[in-house]
């Protein structure tokens, strides 16, 4: 998946920690040791194209391509050390520079690690400890080209780093404000030593970001509010319930002191403070997770230990087709079956469809093995989650074959996704049909044929399997040689599936009015209306074609004996007037309405010739769940045509839930309970009363 | 290049160039996008101050000005004149509340002359937190060292009060001008004194387009004829009649006469303006198939049915919409567009005797309702290669290029397949073609070869070993 997330590089380059401690404000630590002030790369690549144009790019920095080789080359290496915590390892290999102590103009003795590029530590930390105004809030500050993002932390003003449990009254916190307001930092700091052993007022992560001016508010926002937010707060944690903070740094700041005066190497020194110090463990642990934008695990060494994980999420599809000025996210699946989605419609993250399944992105064993090292109380049902759920089967039908509870089921698979461990997908079938997904990552793919081969040794070669089902969809069993081979097809799905290699086929409908049904509920509108204005009230002296008039009608004849004025006899006048040119009408509607020909209801309307029928175009109901009430009269005389009443019943009860061109036909038979076969021979009884689309 | 597109894009140039510019498109800013504008200085004594400031009142307070500041100048004076180690450089910091962002272009001048031997001042720009701030960022470039240059010149800055004012503006009514000019033209062009004048220009800055493909083919989306003049670069104005949404980019090198490489390049710049779009070429034999927004077109979201009727029944009299939207959902990935003529033609619908097909399927590309389903062939032995190689040595080449022939397109006219004069290509050269990462458009247009040519040639691949995949 790297391909895929390589657009997401948050571009962070460093992370330091800088705190003000009595005498001041001290850069402590920085990692890593030497960063690099260089953008990150972007995924060349747009849309869905896999070739990148290198051969033939004419651009004005020439040597530049030869970069971007040897920059390749670096990153390959990178991914494939990045198993374990060997970030020290890859330091060797760049033979750091300024390694060693140098003396200045000035012939003062500076230590390597007193600058961060071209700045110096002694000025970085000054502008980077800011004042009570920022206590928990965005600081984001840039000194181009680098963007500095922080969430600093403040002492609080009671000279704790946490807020008291039981609650002081109001008017006791602000006397103490006020008589703290007045006293100087430094008297407070000594005041308060009882509290707060140390002297640390503030202290504060802040991470260092070089992106792209295009993107960059995107990913300081998305970065600031999944990793810089929490893990000062989790700092802020462990500082309040062990000085934990002021402990490591100060260990931190006196090993810096003792290796400038021995003049140690700063590699020596990195390396004797990764190890001894778990703060600085911390900080390279999330740099190096957030900068391959993986999930960071942290541990720090308080009592009682903190551990926490964190990540910047990455998305598990993509739903919409990448256009082609979108950044490639090469080897993502995509689909347009969401599982975050709610009844009604909305995407909502803490939703997960009971009808979706579970795919787990990786080896069984190997997750399994993962969680238990992570050894929480939720491990156990974590365990057993995996163990119950399969690609094959929905979680409701999981559920209710192994008969564990829905709700908890869903809560501890949905820990799976979030955790990229695993992602919901239709439960796969054979009566689906699959095909290549035009995301697919085709660069992998000699990589993946020999994973492929061996994890399926008796199958055609990976490349053999996409061309079969990427030459003519079909129903997904067919392509297995023999019923018995349909497990192992499955599980080879599921396997290309994961990948992003494959994607599912699904239906979409609509539905469609044939001009038959147009005119049949046309004519039969217009008879009921020919039928209203015979049967009106007062037929006999006059007749309207809209119920609208009746009422007049009607008034005239209340009382006909009553003598006239002038007025009166006008106004009976003009509506003697009406009613003779709306029966006019009326008649002339009736005639013409009889000169019609009557509708017949074929047996196909869709091949419906009939003269009468020419005018008319065949109309689409885009949302059955809201119509008109034409609308619901042609759906009507569609479902009076189905002689079976099971038939008529599913038609009324699909049409308002499926036929809308959102929902997939797929999920009828897991929705409705229904078996698939059963829900598909319903469906092709509809088939000419709806319009399908097939896309992915 | 020449002319207008030789400049780098968004920089900040004010005259011919960027005029030009404004006719593929003009910014579209909201007014008043600079909420505040300020002089500050480091005065020896005081420390950092604020001199002038638009509005009024806007960063510290002023006699007879009772408005709300917007951020409190005493928490942010460290960002604003900050050592001099973060001194000439663009800096930028954001309030405590997050409600503004701050710009500005610290400036240090270290000379003998002035107290402390330096003189230290920063011209700010206040703009909303949610502001794009990336235009923003020449015009404060621009006054550092614009003033920079005069205080240089003849300590305009430095010398301020002592100095009479005459036939010069002062910095005051300076910051209120290009306040209010650029926030309502987006530029300003004023003179300060006899040999200065602040020219500033607001340019927006657009995201990298995609690489331009030579098989990909240009569409206009804006009338070039209109806007082009003779000033206009040389090559450009060659290639712009070519543009007819026909002509794949290789074709129109050819017809214009310009190299390859030169037509991307001029191509990649109306890409970057979006005044073209690019789609694949269009031939009969391709494949699409519908994406998820064809719900889009089917709930005739803004009208879109009737923007597609008006596009593509032109070749007779105009059919309800409801064709349409068979049209396109009878799309599907193992349908070749032949096929797919021939599909309704059985159901008795000539689909050529009303609609363009082309323009019927550029229009589903570029609505996003379609995609095109590409065409790979892919060989197992080379793969296997590939991946022996990546064993080998671990910095993985990603898979060997296929050879380039020199397609001297200039001389040879490029009529698709069957020129007498195309080369077999070995199979070697093809090789290279199948690991799959080059689509049918790629070998086309680079072996010079038609889809059944090149498929003629994969047969004398061994047995088995080439697989078609259709993506």
């Amino acid at each position: 998946m790297a391909s895929a997330t390589d657009n997401l590089d948050p571009g962070l380059i460093a992370i330091a920690l800088v705190v003000r401690a009595k005498e001041g404000p001290r850069f402590v630590f920085h990692y890593p040791p030497h960063p690099s002030g260089k953008p990150i790369k972007r995924e060349a690549r747009f849309g869905t194209e896999l070739h990148g144009e290198r051969a033939e790019k004419v651009n004005e920095e020439e040597d530049d391509s030869e970069d971007d080789d040897l920059e390749d080359a670096i990153a390959s290496i990178d991914l494939s050390a990045e198993t374990g915590g060997d970030a020290r390892k890859v330091h060797h290999v760049e033979a750091p520079e300024g390694d060693n102590h140098f003396t200045n103009k000035k012939g003062e003795n500076v230590a390597p690690w007193d600058h961060l590029w071209e700045f110096h530590t002694s000025d970085l930390e000054s502008i980077l400890t800011p004042v009570r105004a920022f206590h928990k809030k965005k600081f984001e500050l840039s000194l181009d080209p680098v963007q500095f993002i922080t969430y600093p932390m403040h002492i609080r003003e009671n000279g704790t780093w946490k807020k008291k449990k039981p609650k002081k009254s109001r008017k006791e916190k602000k006397a103490e404000e006020t008589a703290e307001g007045e006293a100087s930092g430094e008297k407070k700091s000594s005041s308060d030593e009882g509290e707060n052993p140390g002297g640390m007022t503030m202290f504060n992560v802040v991470f260092m970001l070089n992106v792209s001016k295009h993107e960059e508010d995107a990913r300081i926002a998305e970065i600031y509010e999944h990793i810089i937010k929490k893990f000062n707060k989790a700092f802020n944690h462990a500082q309040a319930s062990d000085n934990y903070v002021w402990k490591e740094s100060e260990r931190i700041l006196q090993m810096k002191e003792r290796a400038r005066e021995e003049l140690r190497p700063m590699s020596w020194l990195w390396n004797e403070i990764l190890i001894k110090s778990t703060l600085a463990g911390a900080i390279r642990d999330i740099f190096n997770a957030v900068s391959k934008s993986k999930i960071a695990t942290l541990h720090l060494a308080t009592v009682p230990p903190i551990n926490i994980s964190l990540q910047i999420p990455v998305p598990c599809f993509l739903t919409s087709f990448p256009s082609s000025r979108d950044r490639a996210m090469l080897g993502l699946l995509l689909t347009s079956a969401n599982p975050m989605v709610d009844e009604e419609g909305n995407e909502d993250p803490t939703h997960l469809n009971k009808h979706f399944a579970l795919l787990l992105l990786d080896d069984e064993e190997k997750i399994i093995t993962e969680i238990q090292n992570d050894n929480t109380e939720l491990t156990a049902p974590l365990l057993q989650c995996i163990r119950l759920c399969s690609p094959n089967q929905s979680f409701l039908q999981v559920a209710q074959n192994q008969n564990v509870e829905l709700n908890s089921l869903l809560t501890l698979a949905q820990h799976v996704i979030y955790w990229r461990r695993a992602i919901a997908i239709p439960p796969l079938h054979g009566r689906e049909t699959y095909i290549v997904s035009p995301n697919a990552d085709f660069r992998k793919l000699p990589m993946a044929s020999i994973a492929w081969k061996k994890a399926f040794p008796l199958a055609p070669a990976l490349s053999s399997y996409l061309a079969l089902l990427s030459a003519a969809p079909r129903p997904y069993k067919n392509f297995a040689p023999s019923k018995n081979h349909r497990p192992t097809y499955l599980a080879m799905l599921a396997w290309a599936i994961r990948g992003g290699w494959v994607t599912q086929l699904r239906t979409f409908a609509w539905i469609l009015v044939w001009p038959e049904i147009i005119y049949e509920v046309t004519y039969e509108l217009k008879a009921s209306a020919v039928e209203k204005a015979k049967n009106a009230p007062g037929a006999t002296s006059g007749t309207s074609t809209s119920g609208t008039d009746e009422s007049s009608t009607e008034k005239k004849q209340v009382d006909p004996s009553a003598p006239l004025t002038t007025s009166q006899a006008a106004e009976k006048a003009r509506l003697e007037r009406l009613a003779t040119k709306a029966r006019g009408d009326a008649q002339e509607f009736e005639s013409e309405f009889k000169k019609l020909p009557v509708p017949v209801a074929t047996a196909h309307p869709s091949n419906n010739n009939a003269a009468h029928l020419k005018d008319i175009s065949p109309y689409i109901i885009k949302d059955p769940h809201k119509v008109s009430h034409e609308e619901s009269l042609y759906i009507a005389a569609y479902g009076k045509r189905f002689e079976d009443a099971k038939l008529r019943e599913s038609w009324f009860r699909f049409c308002g839930k499926y036929f809308n061109g959102k929902e997939a036909l797929e999920m009828i038979p897991l929705q409705e309970g229904m078996k698939r076969k059963e829900a598909w021979a319903i469906i092709i009884a509809f088939q000419e009363m709806i319009m399908i689309c097939k896309h992915w | 290049m020449q002319a207008s597109f030789s400049t780098e894009k968004g920089s900040n140039n004010s005259g011919k160039n960027a005029v030009r510019r404004d006719f593929l498109k003009p910014p579209s800013f909201a007014r008043e996008m600079i909420e505040g504008i300020f002089y500050a200085r480091f005065l020896p004594q005081k420390g950092a101050k604020v001199l002038h400031q638009s509005p009024p009142g806007c960063i510290v307070a002023e006699p007879d000005i009772d408005k709300p500041r917007l951020f409190d100048f005493e928490i942010m004076a460290e960002y604003i004149l900050p050592r001099q180690a973060f001194c000439n450089r663009y800096v930028t910091i954001c309030d405590p509340d997050n409600k503004y962002r701050i710009l500005g272009h610290p400036v240090c001048i270290y000379d003998e002359m002035y107290d402390r031997n330096e003189f230290m001042f920063n011209f700010g720009i206040v703009i909303g937190f949610d502001v794009d701030k990336t235009p923003y960022e020449a015009v404060v470039r621009r006054l550092a060292s614009t003033f920079t240059e005069m205080e240089i010149q003849n300590q305009f800055l430095s010398l301020e009060d002592t100095v009479s004012t005459k036939g010069r503006r002062s910095i005051s009514a300076l910051l209120e001008i290009i306040k209010e000019d650029v926030n309502n033209y987006n530029e300003c062009m004023i003179p300060v004194d006899d040999a200065n004048t602040i020219n500033m220009k607001l340019f927006p800055l657009y995201t990298p387009p995609p690489p331009v493909k030579s098989w990909h083919v240009p569409i206009s989306k804006t009338k070039f004829d209109s806007v082009t003049d003779a000033t206009w670069d040389l090559t450009m104005i060659r290639i712009l009649p070519h543009i007819d949404g026909i002509k794949d980019v290789r074709r129109i090198a050819h017809d214009a006469d310009v190299s390859l490489p030169l037509t991307k390049l001029a191509l990649q710049h109306l890409l970057y303006y979006d005044s073209i779009l690019m789609v694949d070429l269009f031939l009969i034999g391709n494949i699409y198939a519908p994406t998820p927004d064809i719900t889009e077109f089917m709930d005739d979201k803004e009208g879109i049915m009737d923007e597609c009727a008006n596009y593509v029944y032109i070749n007779g009299p105009r059919l309800p919409n409801f064709y349409l939207c068979r049209l396109y959902t009878t799309l599907c990935s193992s349908r070749t567009l032949k096929e797919w003529l021939k599909l309704h033609l059985d159901q008795n619908f000539p689909i050529l005797n009303y609609i363009d097909v082309r323009r019927f399927i550029q229009f589903g590309l570029i609505k996003g309702l379609i995609y095109r389903v590409h065409k790979y062939a892919i060989s197992s032995r080379t793969l296997h290669s590939i991946s022996q190689e990546n064993n080998l040595q671990l910095p993985s080449t990603p898979s060997p290029e296929p050879v380039h022939r020199s397609h001297s397109l200039t001389h040879e006219k490029s009529k698709s397949s069957d020129t007498p004069r195309v080369r077999n290509l070995d199979e070697e050269d093809l090789k290279g073609y199948t690991n799959g990462m080059h689509c049918f458009d790629k070998i086309v247009v680079e072996s010079n070869m038609g889809d059944v040519k090149i498929m003629d040639q994969l047969r004398r691949f061994p047995k088995g070993d080439v697989e078609i995949v259709y993506r």
